[in-house]
């Protein structure tokens, strides 16, 4: 990966292509080169639809090569939801073949002036851009056959739907899987929204001609990877749990524990949990059966594998699994039990392009205003369907839980930065609530991932015991989840490297094996803590203060079933966030 | 005068899946309570120590998530949660014992009285993922109590599939019969609810 490619909308005769160098981004990956890029190019007091805002696409530093696990790709710009800067992080294809054709990342600039629609093709031989009107409005789902019908299917598509051309603030964008289907999601923050902006209807990625990137030391490279494979396949959760049951083996867990939020969050514990959990989920798929079923990859190299294919009740495909967030976003907080119609939605926010959480978050706070009753699954169909059809009312969903609380006059609103919380209540896990409140991105669980603290020793050990090592673990947590995100390494290998110290050591290898420079973990914490930094920096001059990193002043006061408890971390703890 | 509602199934062990969702929501044990949750585990519900200390990494006690197994005291009426680590980071908190467990201090087991009366008590027991296919048989076939609104859903799952057939499959005492029996056609929770069976399953290919 050694060029970068740049689209100018605002081109005086149309959108300009340069290819450059790396420069000043040498070295960069994945969320590193997203927030390095919006960080010095954007200017931070810009509108995020305006021709200011860049929306940056770049592969993983390890993308496109042999390692496992390598394929995700990172999409940054000025966040439309949150007004800070965003990173959202996706699966699919995109992310392999652009870093084979040799692009660490594609950077799209300007505004086009007159209302026209455009697609990019990249292959071998450059980039091409084109107008087509055809593609206006189009879901996600007949947009790739159209596109596969004119181009093929050796080809990966990364694309918005209605939602990203409406500019909505809870669009995404979307990259197709192995099937070349829109499955895989930029979810967070508007990225769709951006792209809308731009006028790019879809990126088309043809990596035919190009070869897999060789590592430096392959003979290093290849015993690490083999050693990292192993190790993921071991251990139970990346070799077991995941591949079994997919990420929604968290709901009974979680529901438990009395963390899984309901009906918008009034409750930590919802009576039909096990209807929808990963075992049921598991069950329905296996009994129905059809090609990858219960287990499947996102990607090529991947092989924990936690997807799935959900076929409907004829055995036709209706979706990929939806994943642990997806079926708690509209499932249990918006109080439906029914795995088919949670797949609907899911089936309906790909299409559309929409962020699962955000959509759910959204739906769940205008049940709580009345516009629906929480458990009418059939209501909460109808909601995203307004959505896409681009009703008022579905403009207002579309722009997020916080649109729709200020709109309806509900005060419940579970939004940090003005982005939707996830599926954990950060009053019965109270370290999260750390996270959702500091993090860069608004409220986000991926921010601060169960990456292996003590080993890299960011900012020394904690005792586990100390209450007030929250605010130091989440710390840690989300210096190192920022490195990995900038490998391109999918987070789920966290368990592995948390757990097995073996494992770790195969990672450092193979990304010195790749590089051919040793990395110890000190690099990789300097990497993290460097990332972290220049995003808190984008946000301070874009306007965020420490008073942002505060969650609602609703879950200091209202107690939460079943444990009776709110959050209880202070502000003054929560300022010391990024004293580091 | 109490009628008992026995039900014993006879079953091939590759048909154990269809109780995961029971297992999950819960199954009753008639049990020793006063007792250590490590001798709870060990002891009376026969599970090995090795597999204690390594496979159950996520457990909760009344839905707080516990750690010293071996200081940890059941009491009559618990709800005991078993699972596989978990991923993410919430899972990886809910861990016992684990880096991250700050992170869900609030919701970390108490610690129990020093001194507690050794009786007879109900434990509700719940098997989550992998745990549910590895001693889930076990624990069905030592004989629990379940919601007979969830067996129900199974054993239509299990005559469905043709896995089993009622005459030959399944003993039913008079009580059990009296629920099961009266009317095939009808859905089976409507009679069944809000009561529960006492299930045995006696497992076929299972070692």
């Amino acid at each position: 990966m050694d060029k970068i490619i740049r689209i100018n909308m605002s081109g005086l005769n149309g959108p300009e292509i340069k290819t450059q160098s790396l420069g000043a981004y040498a070295g960069l990956g994945g969320r590193a080169m997203t927030s390095s890029v919006v960080a010095k190019e954007v200017p931070a007091s810009c509108h995020p639809l305006s021709a200011e805002n860049k929306l940056v696409i770049a592969p993983g530093l390890l993308s496109g090569s042999a390692a496992a696990m390598s394929g995700r790709i990172s999409v940054g710009c000025k966040s439309p939801l949150t007004g800070a800067i965003k990173e959202a992080n996706s699966g699919g294809q995109a992310s392999q073949m652009l870093a084979r054709l040799g692009y660490a990342a594609i950077i799209v600039e300007g505004k086009p002036k007159e209302d026209t629609l455009y697609k990019l093709i990249i292959n071998k031989d450059g980039a091409a851009i084109s107008v087509d009107n055809s593609l206006k409005m189009l879901g996600n789902y007949e947009l790739v056959e159209k596109i596969k019908a004119a181009h093929g299917d050796k080809i990966s598509c990364i694309c918005i739907g209605p939602a990203g051309e409406m500019k909505l603030c809870a669009a995404s964008i979307a990259f197709t899987d192995m099937e070349l289907r829109p499955t895989r999601h930029a979810g967070r923050g508007g990225v769709g929204a951006v792209m809308g902006a731009k006028a790019i209807k879809v990126i088309v990625i043809d990596d035919s001609g190009a070869k897999m990137r060789r590592p430096e030391d392959p003979e290093k490279f290849k015993t690490a990877n083999k050693a990292f494979v192993a190790g993921l396949r071991k251990h139970p959760v990346t070799g077991e749990g995941l591949p079994a049951y997919g990420t929604n083996v968290l709901t009974n867990v979680v529901n438990e524990a009395g963390a899984y939020p309901t009906n918008n969050f009034t409750s930590g514990q919802f009576d039909g949990a096990s209807k929808i959990s990963g075992e049921a989920q598991a069950e329905l798929e296996i009994s129905r059966g059809g090609k990858a079923a219960a287990t499947h990859g996102c990607h090529r190299g991947c092989i924990i594998r936690c997807s799935g294919s959900f076929y409907d009740k004829n055995g036709n495909f209706l979706t990929k699994q939806p994943e642990y967030e997806t079926v708690w976003a509209h499932g249990a907080n918006c109080g439906i039990d029914d795995l088919d119609a949670i797949a609907q939605l899911d089936r309906l926010d790909d299409d559309f392009g929409l962020d699962t959480i955000e959509m759910g978050a959204a739906i769940g706070v205008a049940m709580e205003a009345g516009i629906a009753e929480f458990g009418d699954a059939k209501e909460a169909i109808r909601l995203i369907k307004e959505v896409g059809n681009g009703t008022a009312l579905g403009r207002i969903l579309g722009n997020g839980a916080a649109v729709t609380g200020k709109v309806f006059g509900i005060e419940r609103v579970p939004v940090v930065k003005g982005q939707a919380m996830p599926a954990y209540d950060p009053r019965t896990v109270q370290g999260i609530g750390v996270t959702y409140a500091t993090s860069t991105m608004g409220a986000d669980h991926t921010s601060g991932y169960a990456v292996a603290t003590n080993l890299l020793s960011v900012g020394g050990s904690v005792d586990p015991l100390k209450p007030e090592g929250q605010i130091e673990l989440s710390r840690n947590l989300q210096i190192a989840t920022a490195a990995i995100d900038a490998t391109g390494m999918c987070l789920f290998i966290a368990f592995a490297i948390l757990d097995q110290p073996e494992t770790f050591q195969a990672l450092l290898d193979l990304i010195g094996g790749f590089s051919g420079q040793p990395i110890t973990a000190d690099d990789v914490t300097h990497l993290g803590k460097t990332i972290l930094k220049v995003e808190r920096d984008f946000n301070v001059r874009a306007g965020f203060t420490s008073k942002d990193d505060r969650l609602p002043d609703y879950f200091k006061s209202e107690k939460v079933a079943p444990h009776d408890i709110t959050f209880g971390v202070k502000d003054e703890d929560l300022d010391n966030f990024f004293n580091f | 005068m109490k009628i008992a509602n026995t039900l014993i199934l006879n079953l091939p062990i590759t048909a154990a899946g269809i109780f995961s969702k029971l297992l999950g929501r819960g199954v009753m044990l008639d049990t020793t309570v006063g007792i250590s949750l490590q001798d709870f585990l060990r002891q009376h519900i026969g599970i090995k120590s090795d597999y204690i200390e390594n496979r159950l990494q996520t457990v909760f006690v009344n839905g707080r998530a516990a750690d010293c197994f071996d200081e940890q005291i059941i009491a009559d009426q618990d709800v005991i949660a078993l699972s596989v680590a978990m991923p993410g980071l919430v899972g990886a908190a809910f861990r016992k014992k684990g880096r991250l467990s700050v992170l869900r201090k609030t919701i970390s087991q108490k610690k129990s009285p020093l001194k507690t009366k050794i009786s007879k008590g109900v434990i509700t027991l719940k098997l989550f993922n992998m745990v549910a296919q590895e001693i889930g048989p076990q624990i069905l076939s030592n004989g629990v109590r379940v919601d007979a609104e969830l067996l129900a859903q199974a054993l239509k799952k299990l005559i469905g599939e043709k896995i089993i057939s009622l005459s030959q499959d399944v003993k039913m005492s008079e009580g059990a019969q009296n629920l099961v029996q009266k009317d095939m056609q009808d859905p089976f929770e409507k009679r069944l609810k809000s009561t529960t069976v006492e299930l045995t399953v006696r497992w076929s290919g299972w070692h």
